[in-house]
């Protein structure tokens, strides 16, 4: 699945469930589940301004200005794994990020991934549309 | 588990015990970091736990050569005997009491459809009140286990190098609170429960009977200073106490669901395949051997080999040597207890070679 | 013994979820309001280590719940019935009203054969049948601790009795329980607010937000370590244990509040790292628990 299917599908699923939310709101009078339905609505709305604000940060925007920032090949990305006094280094979309004090890399693995790797394919079918790149240091771009 | 027997006249003539679930640990563990055995292999069993995280932080110290102090040793035997302390109360109230105390009615948990119930109303209405009040006291076994362990079950405190963290002394006084009100309670309930039954069902001195094989690798033993607390790693074939050669041990997989070059193999030789179809196999266990002989372990055998119980080998003294081991395991870990030396703990970064080998 | 959570009152408040849960089902049970269901408890493809966790429970306790808010049907562990007895047990529950819990996973090897639960009329029953058959007609299932939820230590790779998690053999939805083991509160308090209230709100993985919500890591008392980039090289030190591999950053549970044993101690504050031991991707995913080389 790619980027933009994963995305329709996240936004798919809240408006179906925003509309669930809704049908059952008409036939509830019960003042708790009134407001447990309203709570979810509201959990909707932000679930669907994150998915907007991670579209927004995805958007091909190139993170470094033309001409500058090192170039990574495959070998030297992969010497970059995080131990032995080395950094911490993830490729996503050909932009190399340094995760060596990012929280959920812990001992430099991720669910499974060891840093100096290209994870762009594990990053579109678990994180897309999630605002997390914006978020990490760039250190530079693979070589074409 | 499982337990199949052939009954002619009233006499059991053959009996085959199942294990009936695989899951594959050895074969787990292949490709893994070292040091994450020590949690990995707790879970083979919630209710022992804490043997395997030492079995294996065991095996890594020795594979590393890294020395354990003799503070990491008692902190560590301490979570250990914390973990019998709380088998041993769950073991005789919650699985061996309810064959023979008819508990309180009301709950479909406690319905049993055999009838042979003997002791006397007041008895055995006491024993049943020790069935429910028992469980604070296993479980404040485990409460203690986790002032030095972090958790339990599962706990996080065992590792290469003896524990995590150092005792401190509201953990000391924690504990031996703690301790004190469960050795109270084995001594003044479980105990004598236990000889309450054994007192009605005498015959049961005659059913389940061994042949005096026994074997331990050794139980709170060994210290510098203190000596050996309970028993060494011993063993009783052939009508001797001897010390035990673990170089003598090997796997018999006849009637296990495994494929084996050869029928025999010692633990290093081979990680079995399991094979569900193999003909005449009907369990998972493998059936471990000694010097060729099906050997005995666990409280009797431990009991046995130091001299501390020698009543006789039956199922109603096994029963008996676990009750007695828990008071003599509560007494061990006063005296380790006493020795503890607050805010000592010794842990390194440790390096993993290319290849080494521990037992 | 840390205590700087306790001045936050949302903390201090979860705290207490299970107890007043569990004490509001059992005084509604005694004064009729609501009936006592019956609970089946199905120790399958796993280690138990669920059953001894529950018997650990302080605050609630196993007692008050066993004897007052259901009837606990069956329990391989527990009871006092034995063999075909037990099995009958079992079985006569069909077509009844009863809630499952599950713990361990399911093996589906050579059709479940790699588990073999019980023997009933002459047949094993295996582990893969026995969910199939008791989790449809549930009033409602709860998978307890990591392997029933997703799989765990028992499908660890290279899985080989080919286990699996019990909701993908399962149509309708389970609670997830996760949590190596699952600590008391959780299935308590879970259980209790289901029978007061029904299914408690759920999180995209079906696990109660009442108990999984946030991350370790926002709760570690060692956050400002992190923070600050002061980190331990070894177990046993004082700094954030990031560096040797600590999962809090991506585990949901409550343990650095909740903690262990009576409110004793917890992983983290035993000198050790979080193993992620509550998260889906436990054990494999969440490996290696401990390095020493992290630069």
């Amino acid at each position: 699945m790619n980027h933009n299917e994963i995305f329709i599908n996240m936004v798919q699923d809240n408006l179906n469930e925003m509309n669930d939310t809704i049908d059952r709101l008409y036939t509830t009078s019960n003042y708790c589940a009134k407001n447990r339905l309203l709570n979810r609505l509201r959990k909707n709305m932000s679930n669907l301004s994150v998915l907007i604000q991670g579209l927004r940060g995805n958007e091909g925007i190139d993170p470094l200005p033309p001409g500058t920032g090192r170039r990574f090949t495959q070998a030297e990305l992969s010497r970059c794994n995080g131990r032995d006094g080395n950094p911490a280094y993830v490729a996503v979309n050909g932009i190399v990020y340094d995760v060596t004090n990012t929280a959920a890399w812990g001992g430099a693995t991720h669910f499974g991934l060891t840093a100096g790797a290209d994870v762009t394919s594990q990053f579109a079918s678990c994180h897309a549309g999630q605002p997390i790149l914006s978020k990490l240091k760039v250190v530079g771009k693979m070589t074409e | 588990m499982g337990v199949n027997a052939d009954i002619d006249h009233n006499i059991v003539t053959d009996a085959r015990t199942e294990g009936l679930l695989f899951r594959g640990f050895e074969k787990m563990l292949e490709g893994r970091n070292p040091f994450d055995a020590v949690y990995f292999t707790q879970r083979i069993c919630g209710i022992c736990s804490t043997a395997h995280s030492i079995a294996s932080s065991m095996a890594l110290e020795e594979a590393l050569g890294i020395a354990v102090s003799q503070q990491g040793r008692y902190l560590r035997d301490i979570i250990h005997g914390c973990e019998f302390l709380q088998n041993h109360i769950r073991h005789f109230y919650q699985f061996t009491v309810p064959d023979f105390i008819r508990l309180p009615e009301g709950s479909a948990l406690f319905e049993t459809d055999h009838h042979d119930f003997r002791l006397p109303k007041q008895k055995n209405d006491r024993i049943a009140r020790h069935y429910f009040d028992s469980l604070q006291y296993s479980r404040s076994a485990h409460e203690m286990l986790a002032i030095l362990g972090g958790k339990a079950p599962h706990n996080h405190g065992i590792f290469p190098g003896g524990v995590t963290a150092p005792a401190t002394p509201e953990k000391i006084a924690g504990m031996r609170s703690l301790l004190l009100n469960i050795r109270r309670f084995v001594c003044d309930q479980m105990i004598p429960d236990a000889y309450t039954i054994a007192d009605y069902y005498k015959e049961y001195f005659e059913i389940g009977q061994g042949y005096g094989n026994f074997l331990t690798f050794g139980c709170f033993n060994g210290y510098e200073k203190l000596g050996t607390l309970y028993v060494d790693p011993l063993e009783s074939g052939s009508g001797r106490i001897t010390k035990l050669d673990p170089g003598k041990i090997t796997e018999n997989v006849d009637s296990s669901w495994y494929t084996a070059k050869s029928e025999t193999d010692t633990p290093y030789q081979a990680v079995l395949e399991p094979d569900r179809k193999k003909s005449g196999a009907y369990s998972w266990v493998k059936a471990p051997r000694y010097r060729g002989l099906p050997y005995e372990v666990g409280p009797l055998a431990r009991m046995w080999l130091c001299g501390q119980y020698r009543h006789g080998i039956s199922s109603m003294d096994r029963t008996l040597a676990r009750v007695l081991e828990a008071r003599k395991i509560a007494d061990i870990l006063l005296v380790l207890l006493e020795n503890v030396i607050p805010g000592v703990c010794i842990q390194k970064e440790y390096e993993v070679p290319q290849s080494a080998r521990g037992d | 013994m840390n205590r700087s959570n306790d001045s936050c009152p949302n903390l201090s408040m979860r705290l207490e979820t299970a107890s007043v849960l569990v004490h509001k089902a059992v005084g509604a049970v005694k004064r009729n309001r609501i009936p006592r269901r019956n609970l089946i408890w199905l120790e399958l493809t796993g280690c138990s280590g669920n059953t001894i966790s529950l018997l650990d429970g302080f605050h609630p306790d196993f007692k008050s719940v066993a004897a007052q808010m259901v009837n606990i049907l069956y329990s391989n562990s527990l009871m006092a019935a034995e063999g075909e007895a037990a099995m009958e047990r079992l079985f006569g529950a069909i077509g009844g009203d009863y809630i499952l819990a599950a713990e361990g996973a399911v093996s589906t090897k050579d059709n479940g054969l790699y588990n073999i639960i019980g023997r009933w009329k002459g047949r094993p029953v295996t582990a893969y049948e026995a969910i199939q058959k008791f989790g449809e007609q549930a009033a409602c299932v709860v998978a307890v601790g990591t392997c029933a939820s997703d799989g765990g230590i028992s499908a660890a790779r290279p899985n080989p009795a080919e286990c699996v998690g019990i909701q993908s053999l399962l149509d309708r939805e389970v609670i997830k329980l996760p949590g190596c083991p699952c600590h008391p509160d959780w299935f308590l308090g879970t259980l209790a607010y289901f029978l007061l209230f029904g299914e408690p709100e759920l999180d995209e993985r079906q696990r109660p937000l009442m108990f999984y919500s946030t991350l370790i890591h926002d709760l570690c008392p060692r956050r400002p370590y992190f923070d600050r980039g002061i980190f331990s090289s070894k177990l046993g030190e004082k700094g954030c244990m990031f560096k040797l591999g600590c999962r809090g950053p991506v585990t949901r549970a409550d343990c650095p509040i909740r903690k262990w044993n009576g409110r004793v101690n917890w992983p983290i504050g035993d000198g050790s790292p979080c193993i992620g031991c509550a998260m889906f991707g436990f054990p494999d995913a969440m490996e290696p628990f401990i390095s020493y080389d992290t630069t």
